[in-house]
């Protein structure tokens, strides 16, 4: 009898150096969750050989370079957590969670982000990183090290996955990263009979094409194709990224595969030993920006924004943009560091640990969202499920993630968004829109994530079989 | 200059003109003239073949063909579109041509020459009057060609009053030559009728036919690996030439949205229409590029190499929606053995193969592409004794019966 297993794709999570954010963030959130199951398997795709070796956590573990590995091992350990936490934390089901008032879901998701070992090496390889790399493997993954994935393995641990043809293979990363991945697996399906799930983020590079660089759109759509046409199912992290994809099914004469939608995870990992403070900021009032420093995240509005209020006499709070460079970002950056008129109130960081990221969540005034297209805003999430104020654009999906709770403005419109700036400057103002926000959002763990993404895989395999 | 008296027990010598060589027919036209150049000779009498064609075609020219000069040559680079028209009047026209077709004509003495489609009548006809030669002439049509050619000359952005003016010469000289022939020869009944309309006494249908198709195993067996190495475990494929209404019936029919065939398959584009695609096919970015994912630009290949393309095929796409006559490519589909997606239209002159098996015919987008999914899934369906004969009636042989025939008669 064959037994029925799932297979999840870790090769661009395996690739990931720095701060795991958006993708990274998202796939660590559910493979994490995976990895403590049984029946589930994982592997890397070589691109060179087109073949599928298997890894399981002790190997991901192992095959990390030796340095990184220590570093991680000389860090101070932890407290450990009190069993019955555990086992509250463990046995509670998502919806149950759910409806917990505020302070205990906050002790529940404590401890579950203490027992989660598997997120906590992963986040640990992610973050012991030397240096983050710029984006140049493409949008949402960096660099691989000296070696292929594979060799860092080591021929010892390098199984060669072999699928059966009742198992499950899920794609939960930057697919686009590897050209011949859906081709490999249309080969699987055709040869043995696997299913093919795989998670769909947003359609950007084909609809803001300019937002990327050369040759990248190519690259994606011709991705983006082959996954609608092998996949038997898609699991959307937004209703418009499920309108946006069926509409490309349309345009292209697809037969789309079923395409069900949930809920991302807005807690951060990884951020347990609490808040660490950036000198340079202690005591001073700022705005925060969260995401890659990039065209589509529309930093430049954000400049506009200032440089307007600097040049009407008015004054604004620092604004402080986090995020590694991305796409086309180099001219906004140049402006920011050159212009003398607004060059002092807005501070870029590159590089951030998670603890500081929940300093800088705790501290800011409002954080604040530019962005052109999102599939979904994750930032704007995270700062609300912190109980902060995020303004931000009106692109497509950011309305999904926080809806009538914050204010929205022209991603076009810099006079827009400096009214909107202005109007939460009073600190009365601000405080009644955080109490709403704390009232009324719900916050979403990654372990509530996790299950809803179980729940909408399910929702999608009963609509391909059915 | 007279012809030579001639015996009755004599053959005719027969001279067949045209503006291409058929030392190395790959396209629609030159096949057809070729088998009909083979079955005459086959008759036992004397047969040539010249062909007025452009400089630097890269094709093989034949022992009697002679390219244009290069004034003439001029003219075709400025209007390639109207390269027929051009190189029949050059048979008048350029001093050259004229001397050779002139010396041509004096030692061969043609009792019968054979017109390939309209275009040498052009100049052919001030050059016999020159000669006081007065042999007997044969329309040899392959379309009704005033009727394509404004459709054309609008795809290539022909001034429009030389379009104008060029269809009407075009129309005149088929009416006239329908007229003068002995006999005119049609590809299809409906093109039989309309020349008997434009007065031609005498008419013999000779649809295009076909030849066996033969690849051989080292051929067959470099198209597996070519396959192979790219994932493609099932293709179609659409052979053509460089005729842009052939492009355009694709581009009707299947389309540039490649979304519907599934991953493993291709569609291989083969012959010199391949020329007539550049890298952009669609307006739409993500058309453009998916395109490229579905479908592979094979290029003109050896005749070898295109019957093991054929061979291969899941199926075979005609998706032809205009032109005249009848289509050469059907009878080389049928003959394959290989399944069959067209339109009706490509059927013409084949009615009696519409229902055959593995044919499927759809005349609108979405059924075609439809029919291209299920011909690629389906399994094979062998013909019976009588189709099999059906299959033989097509090959050059047997369609040019009536031809030969008639050609006894003069």
């Amino acid at each position: 009898m064959t037994t029925e297993r799932t297979w999840i794709d870790v090769t661009d999570l395996m690739a990931w150096t720095g701060n795991p954010t958006g993708i990274a963030r998202v796939t660590s959130g559910l493979v994490s969750r995976y990895a403590a199951r049984a029946g589930v398997g994982f592997f890397v795709f070589s691109e060179s050989s087109r073949t599928f070796t298997e890894v399981d956590v002790s190997d991901l573990a192992r095959s990390w370079p030796e340095s990184r590995w220590r570093r991680d091992a000389d860090a101070p350990s932890r407290p450990r957590t009190d069993p019955t936490l555990h086992r509250i934390a463990r046995g509670l089901s998502g919806p149950v969670r759910r409806r917990l008032p505020t302070p205990a879901k906050a002790i529940i998701r404590r401890a579950a982000r203490v027992i989660r070992d598997p997120l906590r090496w992963l986040t640990r390889l992610a973050t012991s990183a030397p240096t983050a790399s710029p984006n140049v493997g493409g949008r949402g993954v960096s660099r691989f090290g000296p070696r292929g994935l594979v060799d860092r393995i080591g021929p010892a641990r390098s199984r060669a996955v072999s699928f059966g043809p009742t198992d499950t293979v899920l794609v939960l990363g930057a697919g686009w990263s590897s050209p011949s991945l859906q081709a490999a697996l249309a080969d699987q399906k055709h040869a043995i009979g696997i299913q093919i799930y795989q998670l769909l983020y947003d359609l950007t590079p084909i609809l803001l094409p300019q937002c990327f660089g050369a040759g990248f759109t190519e690259k994606f759509t011709r991705y983006l194709f082959e996954a609608m046409s092998i996949s038997d199912g898609l699991i959307a992290i937004s209703e418009r990224s499920r309108s946006d994809a069926l509409r490309f099914c349309d345009d292209l004469l697809i037969s789309p595969p079923p395409i069900e939608v949930f809920r991302l995870g807005d807690e951060l990992p990884g951020s347990d030993g609490g808040p660490e403070a950036i000198e340079p900021l202690k005591d001073s009032e700022f705005v925060l920006s969260i995401g890659t420093f990039e065209a589509r995240k529309n930093h430049l509005l954000l400049y506009q924004t200032w440089k307007l209020a600097a040049e009407a006499g008015r004054s604004l709070p620092r604004l402080v943009i986090v995020g590694r460079v991305g796409w086309a970002a180099g001219d906004t950056l140049l402006a920011i560091q050159n212009d003398p008129l607004v060059g002092e109130s807005i501070q870029v960081l590159h590089d951030v640990s998670d603890r500081q990221l929940d300093w800088l969540y705790d501290e800011c005034i409002f954080a604040i969202y530019p962005s052109l297209y999102e599939g979904w805003g994750l930032p704007i999430a995270e700062a609300l499920a912190r109980g902060k104020l995020c303004l931000a654009s009106s692109a497509p999906a950011m309305p999904e993630v926080a809806g009538d709770l914050i204010d929205y403005f022209s991603p076009y419109s810099a006079a827009e968004c400096l009214s909107l700036v202005e109007r939460y400057l009073d600190p009365l103002v601000r405080e009644a829109k955080a109490n709403v926000i704390r009232n009324a959002y719900k916050p979403t763990s990654w372990d509530d994530a996790s299950l809803d993404f179980d729940e909408a895989l399910g929702r999608a395999q009963a609509r391909h079989l059915s | 200059m007279e012809t030579k008296g001639r015996q009755p027990a004599e053959k005719p010598r027969i001279l067949i003109v045209s503006v291409y060589s058929i030392a190395q027919p790959r396209y629609g036209g030159p096949r057809r003239s070729r088998a009909i150049f083979d079955a005459l000779r086959d008759l036992g009498g004397a047969v040539e073949y010249v062909a007025v064609h452009p400089r630097n075609t890269g094709i093989k020219a034949g022992p009697n063909d002679v390219a244009v000069s290069r004034d003439t040559q001029e003219r075709v680079d400025l209007r390639p579109y109207l390269a027929d028209v051009i190189c029949g009047e050059a048979i008048y026209s350029d001093r050259a041509v004229r001397r050779h077709m002139t010396q041509l004509l004096r030692k061969f003495h043609p009792d019968v020459i054979f017109i390939e489609q309209i275009y040498p009548f052009f100049g052919l006809k001030p050059l016999l009057a020159d000669l006081d030669s007065r042999p007997q002439l044969v329309f040899s049509s392959q379309n009704i060609e005033h009727e394509m050619k404004p459709s054309m000359y609008e795809h290539f952005n022909a001034e429009p009053d030389v379009a104008r003016q060029v269809t009407q010469r075009i129309e005149q000289a088929e009416q006239e030559l329908a007229r003068e022939s002995a006999f005119v020869v049609a590809v299809s009944s409906q093109d039989l009728e309309k020349l008997h309309h434009m007065g031609a006494r005498r008419a013999v249908l000779a649809p295009n036919g076909t030849s066996p198709l033969r690849a051989s195993p080292s051929a067959v067996e470099r198209h597996k690996r070519f396959l192979v190495e790219r994932g493609i475990r099932r293709s179609a494929a659409f052979v053509s030439s460089a005729h842009q209404p052939n492009w355009q019936g694709f581009v009707d029919m299947v389309g540039t949205r490649m979304g519907f065939l599934r991953p493993g398959v291709a569609l291989l584009l083969c012959g010199s229409v391949c020329d007539l695609i550049g890298p952009r096919v669609a307006t739409k970015d993500v058309e453009d590029v998916t395109f490229w994912q579905r479908v592979i630009k094979m290029g003109t290949l050896p005749d070898d190499e295109l019957a093991a393309v054929i061979l291969s095929a899941g199926t075979i796409l005609l998706p032809i929606t205009q032109g005249g006559g009848s289509n050469l490519k059907t009878a080389e589909a049928l003959a394959s053995g290989r399944p069959i997606v067209g339109t009706s239209f490509a059927f013409r002159g084949y009615e009696e193969f519409l229902h055959f098996p593995g044919v499927r015919i759809a005349d609108n987008p979405g059924p075609f592409r439809a029919a291209i999914g299920e011909s690629l899934d389906a399994s094979s369906q062998a013909r019976s004794y009588e189709q099999t004969a059906m299959v033989r009636s097509l090959m050059w042989d047997r369609r040019l019966t009536g031809l030969v025939e008639e050609v006894q008669r003069l």
